[in-house]
């Protein structure tokens, strides 16, 4: 069976956490991993920081195995620079991109609209 | 040469018995520190003229070891002072005198080991080096994103730690991140996360250094920060620069701290009060070492030079009285303190008789 490399979801309410796990890619979410490689905190810290832990010898080891990466574990790994960037890495910046973009002008809209009316107004 | 230095290291800095051994100077460090050294800033942070000198080859030099290990006097009632620690009933052992003999010499190498100097270390450089620059991945995330390797088995300098920041760049963690990441991944015992008020604050420092508990300060520096942390720099010598002034040297004898103390002093001109305090308490050999210290530090000086006029093997009270003539800064007061010992000396002599 192949062996999955991918994020365990742990943590409790409000308050997720991630192990990162390799693990028989047939077995359930949380199962008993063949061995624990690292963490992922989703949460940001006092320091504006997600932190991931990586045992990259152990990485190194499972993917000799022929271990295959979930997509948000080689999400992961190629913002780590382990890995090369995943493409969907690149669609998602983008569109948080264009997102900004039309929040901002949206902003700028709005703001431009309260200052007509104030002059209006007086 | 950087082999025997390596090995010397090895062998002698781990930082504290109690507390979890670290990892000694690594080879890259000291030479980084050899090409672009330093120096050893005083009490206001400005750094000397012999700035180019490397500070660390200093510390480890085998003479300067021995005379700082020899300054330090070991007191063996000192350094296991009654403290406070978990409740357990006393052990009673019977011994023959062999038995005996031999715990005791295992005590003094038990002393020996709480007396290891924190080293003193050149500042460490930024680190600024940057993996990839990747703006097709910029508003990735609003935040960054910490990556630190827990292989098993890498020296805690030679880890990665990587940074990847919202506007895509991906760069190696500076020093603070690094402290930060290497105490939540592998913790150091009585290493805090968050370091102690009074190293956040210059004013909290300044009270607890009025209270003249500097042996606790300095405790808690050398557990709190790495050597070449510029943070620990700036508290210890902040404490030497106040006991220095306060003249309360006996407080650290035959502590981990004295040598260092000493060093610092020495490097910076500043023996006088503490060559007084030394004849003050008939410690004449340890002032004749410190002098001896003096002159591998700053060999240029008029005393260095004058030293072939005591012959061959000068006593320790001519030195102490040729240092006064030549570069002591306070002269009087070192004159006035030989005196008294020679007079001192002179009638109990003489009650001898």
């Amino acid at each position: 069976m192949v062996v999955a490399i991918r994020l365990a979801y742990y943590g409790c309410t409000n308050r997720p956490f991630f192990h990162i796990v390799a693990i028989q890619h047939k077995r359930a979410r949380n199962y008993q991993p063949l061995e624990q490689i690292g963490t992922f905190d989703p949460m940001p810290n006092a320091n504006d920081e997600k932190l991931v832990a990586v045992n990259f010898e152990r990485l190194r080891y499972w993917m000799a195995q022929g271990a295959r990466f979930s997509r948000p574990a080689a999400r992961l790994l190629g913002l780590s620079g382990f890995l090369p960037v995943h493409p969907y890495s690149y669609l998602a910046a983008r569109r948080n991109r264009t997102h900004l973009e039309t929040a901002q002008a949206q902003n700028n809209d709005n703001s431009a609209d309260t200052e007509n009316d104030n002059d209006k107004d007086s | 040469m950087a082999a025997p230095i390596h090995t010397v290291c090895l062998k002698k800095f781990p930082f504290g018995f109690l507390f979890k051994i670290s990892n000694p100077l690594p080879k890259k460090c000291l030479l980084q520190q050899r090409l672009l050294s330093n120096g050893l800033p005083d009490s206001k942070g400005d750094t000397l003229p012999t700035s180019t000198r490397d500070v660390e080859r200093l510390f480890l030099n085998a003479e300067v070891q021995n005379i700082l290990y020899r300054v330090t006097k070991l007191d063996l009632d000192k350094v296991f002072h009654v403290r406070k620690q978990h409740l357990s009933n006393p052990v009673f052992k019977l011994m023959t005198e062999a038995e005996l003999k031999k715990n005791q010499e295992l005590a003094l190498e038990l002393a020996k080991e709480k007396l290891q100097m924190p080293p003193i270390m050149n500042q460490r450089k930024t680190i600024s080096k940057i993996l990839a620059h990747d703006p097709d991945l910029a508003s990735i995330d609003m935040v960054k994103y910490v990556f630190t390797d827990i292989s098993f088995g890498v020296k805690e300098r030679d880890r990665f730690v990587v940074v990847r920041e919202p506007d895509g760049e991906l760069r190696y963690a500076g020093w603070e991140e690094r402290d930060r990441m290497m105490q939540i991944y592998f913790p150091k015992e009585g290493r805090k996360q968050i370091p102690p008020r009074m190293f956040e604050r210059p004013e909290l420092l300044e009270e607890v250094l009025t209270r003249q508990n500097y042996e606790f300060v300095l405790d808690v520096a050398c557990v709190q920060y790495e050597p070449d942390n510029p943070e620990y720099h700036r508290v210890v010598y902040r404490a030497y620069a106040h006991i220095e002034q306060t003249k309360s040297y006996d407080q650290l004898r035959s502590s981990r701290h004295f040598g260092c103390l000493t060093f610092y002093l020495t490097m910076h001109k500043k023996i006088d009060n503490l060559l007084v305090d030394m004849i003050q308490r008939n410690y004449l050999a340890d002032a004749a070492d410190t002098i001896r210290l003096y002159h591998i530090f700053h060999p240029e000086c008029k005393s260095r030079a004058e030293l072939h006029t005591l012959g061959t093997e000068p006593q320790a009270l001519e030195l102490v009285k040729l240092f006064a003539k030549t570069d002591s800064q306070k002269q009087g007061s070192l004159e006035l303190a030989l005196q008294s010992y020679e007079d001192l000396h002179e009638a109990t002599a003489q009650a001898a008789q």
